[in-house]
């Protein structure tokens, strides 16, 4: 039984030629609209089906629509064309410069990001401890997030869409960050969720 | 706008936590912190008391109107906070919306239950200063009584109102980014244009005859604003101990379930744009 499965997908976004921020080159833009924008395909077409258990890795240049994919996977963005199925939980990982709370604090940010990915406080409660051990910010843990190293947040963040056991779990470019150690025990908690992680820049994990 | 609500309604715990962060924040950077709650409607009445009631020495019809003043002032603080901080609360947001996949509904609704909660804090004060005229002073005109029973039904009166122009603001928002300075503007002439300084039958009295114009016609439109009759409302419950005028609470409580409804309505069909157009 498929777990994702994207059928024909196609996101487009709408590019507008000029990024002037002056008044009478926004009015002449929008008095000749059509002329000023143009539309681009990031994705089309795109069709497969993953499986319980099975992960799903994506390698391309830049530009290519990792991230973009990465997006639809996580209901985020919206199919412009075709549909995407997802069925359980999704934790995402898409980035490090947000996804959080900058002036709360980590622990505060756990319950946050659960909430987020629809938790309950009660289910949250119950996997604090093994995000927190996770983590290893130690003290850190009740400071805000502003003062974090990205390397703590990389921690912080892989901790809570891991320890959370959710159905799907999506990361994009994250994998490289944080020192040896902490990217060992990332690989064994990979293993957990799915089986083994290869080098590349973009995945998509499954559970 | 039936599903956008049964949404919202199934992500109960994001909606409080996402409360619980707005209320954890906004003052978690300053010094004072939550006493600024208190301390904001406090100066803003000050300074219109200073003004209008000692250099103009308008405020006698009213008194005492410092106690008038801050009856109106604080509910219009709370409205137009919240809907100035709605207006941008999904673009300053774009780290959540870019990450997760949630009703982005959430996020102004989030705003308007801190608010309301940082208002009732805000009515502190509020009866204080009434008490005061009241006890300390002895102002006739004042009467704490019975009719603080009120409150609930006009914080639910104001609830819809600051929840439908949240939910229609942050919508337009996204699209109009400069929608935010124009709310400025647009919030300061709706503040004068409610009975915040004077009273609804303020905009009769002395006035027939003047510029040819039919004064009791203007003041039937002027019934329609539903501010008006919120800030009128307050002064009624706590300051003179009458009973609201129910009429004018019914009708915008319906203006602001008309606001509730168009915003679900908006948000659902617009809602997929906003990741991309953000």
């Amino acid at each position: 039984m498929s777990i994702i499965s994207i059928h024909n997908l196609g996101i487009r976004y709408t590019v507008y030629k000029s990024r002037s921020r002056s008044l009478s080159h926004r009015i002449l833009q929008s008095v000749s609209r059509e002329l000023a924008r143009r539309e681009f395909w990031a994705l089309r077409q795109v069709t497969f089906d993953v499986n319980e258990g099975e992960t799903l890795g994506v390698i391309g240049r830049n530009g290519a629509g990792k991230s973009t994919l990465c997006m639809a996977a996580a209901q985020i963005l919206s199919p412009d064309e075709g549909n995407v199925t997802v069925r359980g939980r999704v934790a995402p990982i898409l980035s490090l410069r947000s996804g959080y709370n900058k002036d709360l604090t980590g622990r505060e940010n756990i319950y946050l990001c659960g909430a987020l990915m629809g938790y309950k406080p009660s289910e949250i409660r119950a996997r604090e401890q093994s995000i927190l051990s996770f983590a290893e910010l130690g003290e850190f843990i009740d400071n805000p997030v502003r003062n974090y190293s990205s390397g703590m947040r990389t921690r912080l963040a892989f901790s809570v869409a891991t320890s959370i056991d959710p159905d799907v779990l999506v990361l994009d470019e994250v994998l490289g960050v944080g020192d040896a150690s902490f990217r060992k025990k990332k690989r064994g908690a990979n293993a957990g969720v799915d089986g083994e992680g290869a080098g590349d820049n973009t995945r998509l994990a499954f559970d | 706008m039936i599903s956008t609500f049964r949404i919202l309604w199934r992500r109960r715990p994001l909606i409080r936590a996402l409360t619980v962060s707005n209320l954890r924040t906004v003052h978690r950077n300053t010094f004072l912190g939550y006493l600024w709650w208190l301390i904001d409607p406090i100066m803003m009445t000050a300074v219109y008391a200073v003004v209008v009631g000692f250099i103009f020495k308008r405020g006698g019809f009213h008194k005492p109107y410092p106690a008038f003043i801050m009856c109106g002032v604080v509910f219009w603080k709370s409205f137009s906070s919240t809907v100035t901080q709605a207006v941008n609360s999904i673009s300053r947001n774009e780290g959540l919306v870019k990450s997760y996949s949630f009703p982005k509904a959430a996020l102004p609704v989030s705003l308007v239950l801190s608010g309301s909660i940082t208002f009732v804090f805000a009515l502190v004060p509020v009866l204080l200063l009434v008490l005061f005229y009241q006890f300390v002073m002895g102002v006739s005109t004042v009467n704490v009584s019975w009719t603080l029973v009120y409150l609930p039904l006009l914080l639910a009166v104001q609830f819809t109102i600051t929840l439908g122009a949240a939910l229609m603001f942050s919508c337009f928002g996204v699209f109009f980014k400069d929608l935010g300075n124009i709310m400025t503007h647009v919030l300061r002439v709706v503040w004068y244009l409610s009975a915040g300084l004077y009273a609804i039958s303020d905009i009769v009295k002395g006035y027939d005859g003047l510029l040819g114009t039919d004064w009791s016609r203007i003041r039937s439109y002027y019934l329609l604003n539903p501010f008006a009759h919120i800030m009128e409302g307050y002064r009624s419950a706590i300051l003179y101990g009458r009973t609201p005028d129910l009429a004018g609470l019914a009708l915008a409580f319906c203006i602001g379930a008309l606001w509730v409804f168009v915003g679900l309505r908006i948000f659902q069909s617009k809602e997929r744009k906003f990741t991309k157009f953000i």
